[in-house]
């Protein structure tokens, strides 16, 4: 404690030591203010800023240099929505008692939030506004005001009892005693909204006899435009969060088949695309191949038969190869003097067939021996002296001999038919007799012929 | 009963931030203790 004449602090007796002035008054009153002040903390501390208020006033009244008092009262004016109040309070706390003060630091902080600053100063406006409205029996426009004003600083408690008292006006007596509640949150001791929530118990009516489906209780509260928490039943709750589940596990399963699957099924068609053009070209590779070796056994087929062509030529029936094959056994047959034989070799063989000179000198050669040289008779009486043996099929090799040198060869045609008679073949016998008589009417074999016919 | 009139006239409009300067000029700051010195003043001049 300071004297208030020489600023010495003091010690515990009536007089200053210093300049010798009588302070028992003074300390009196400084206690005066302490015990105010710490009226005014505890109040504070329960929520009863009125109270709070009131005490704290007390205390600067009996000592204004109570800076703690006065930033407390700054700090609750500033609590309710008073921020001017608050902000002169701390204003003049900071002039008292420059240095160690807490009021240099509320301010720093009010004035550092520009914003903040200015939205409180617009809900000060509106609440003005509001109470001009409401002199001038403009009461729904005051509530609409003053509605904005609790969504902008829900503290300042001058908007809820003003509020509450418009709601009085028209007899809304359950919207006034919630505005009432919210309000003693703030400031439980506030001696206005005791005193309207003391006339708002006695009239705010509930209704009893229908209870209010749960439809009608959103229509009401959506109608009242108020935010109230909503009285959930268990069960639309259970409901809601049921539907919820399910429509979080319908957009689960949606956002699978409309975004992740079509995503990965364009993913899979692209690989099995890709995998369907690899098989396709190795396919048309294949197929090319096939083709080269389709052409590749045309060709050899083609240069096979060719070839088999070529070799029918030398080794098949007229060939050439034959043929020299046949003039080699003539020539053996001639050598060994078998004329019938020599003479069925010679008669198969093609001179055509082989354009060789020595062939052709062979055969030649082979050929003047068989016709000058009276071959046909040889083989004739060869054959006759096997008939007259009863050699007949050895008689009918030779005789077919004759024939096939000179088929016109009349004595080899009767002796056919002599022998197949002698071989009871009557058939073959009448055949060649019967070629004889019609053929030959001047043989010296006709009449002979003529005869066994009949 | 509430008289909605007169409960209504204790309103008062609130502060704006540029009446500050007004308020803290005319803000009454005399308290108990400056009382005790006028009247010890007065009191040595009798």
């Amino acid at each position: 404690m300071i004297c208030y004449q020489c600023g010495n602090t003091l010690g515990a007796g009536r007089l200053c030591l210093r300049c010798g002035a009588d302070v028992s008054i003074y300390k009196k009153i400084v206690r005066i203010s302490n015990s105010y002040y710490n009226t005014g903390l505890e109040k504070a501390r329960m929520r009863d800023l009125t109270g709070a208020i009131e005490a704290l006033s007390k205390s600067l009244q009996f000592d204004k240099k109570n800076i703690p008092a006065r930033n407390l009262l700054g700090l609750i004016y500033y609590e309710l929505g008073e921020f001017v109040e608050a902000l002169c309070q701390w204003v003049v706390s900071k002039n008292l008692q420059p240095e160690d003060n807490l009021a240099n630091q509320y301010l720093e902080q009010v004035q550092g939030d520009k914003s903040g600053l200015e939205n409180m100063n617009q809900a000060v406006k509106k609440f003005n506004l509001a109470l001009e409205y409401a002199q001038n029996d403009s009461e729904d426009l005051a509530i609409i005001q003053l509605r904005g004003v609790i969504s902008q600083y829900p503290k300042m408690i001058k908007a809820y009892q003003l509020l509450a008292l418009l709601y009085i006006r028209e007899n809304d007596y359950s919207k006034a005693g919630r505005i009432l509640k919210h309000a003693l949150q703030i400031d439980r001791g506030n001696t206005y909204c005791l005193k309207y929530i003391r006339e708002v118990k006695g009239k705010a009516t509930r209704p009893k006899a229908k209870q209010a489906s749960y439809l009608e209780q959103q229509i009401a509260q959506q109608a009242s435009n108020e935010v109230i928490v909503p009285k959930y039943s268990e069960k639309p709750r259970v409901l809601l969060m049921t539907l919820g589940m399910l429509l979080g596990l319908a957009i689960a399963v949606s956002a699978y088949f409309f975004l992740i699957r079509p995503s990965a099924q364009q993913a899979e068609n692209v690989r099995w695309n890709q995998t369907m053009i690899s098989y396709a070209e190795k396919l048309s590779g294949k197929d090319a191949e096939i083709n080269s070796l389709n052409s590749q056994v045309e060709t050899l087929t083609s240069e096979r038969d060719a070839m088999a062509a070529q070799m029918e030529q030398y080794i098949g029936e007229d060939g050439t190869l034959t043929n020299y094959d046949r003039l080699l056994v003539a020539y053996s047959h001639y050598f060994k003097e078998e004329w019938g034989e020599l003479v069925s070799a010679f008669t198969g063989i093609n001179p055509s067939a082989a354009d060789s000179e020595a062939f052709m000198a062979s055969y030649n050669q082979l050929k003047e021996f068989i016709e000058r040289d009276g071959m046909l008779e040889k083989i004739f009486s060869s054959g006759k002296a096997l008939a007259d043996s009863y050699k007949y099929d050895d008689a009918i090799a030779e005789f077919q001999s004759c024939l096939d040198l000179n088929k016109d060869y009349d004595p080899a045609i009767y002796y056919m038919g002599f022998c197949y008679e002698a071989k009871q073949d009557e058939a073959k016998a009448a055949e060649y007799f019967n070629d004889l008589v019609n053929r030959f009417p001047q043989s010296e074999y006709y009449s002979l012929a003529k005869r066994r016919v009949g | 009963m509430i008289n909605y009139e007169e409960e209504l006239s204790k309103f008062k409009p609130s502060k704006e931030i540029d009446q500050a300067e007004d308020v803290i000029v005319n803000m009454n700051l005399r308290d108990m203790t400056d009382i005790m010195l006028e009247i010890l003043k007065e009191k040595e001049r009798q």
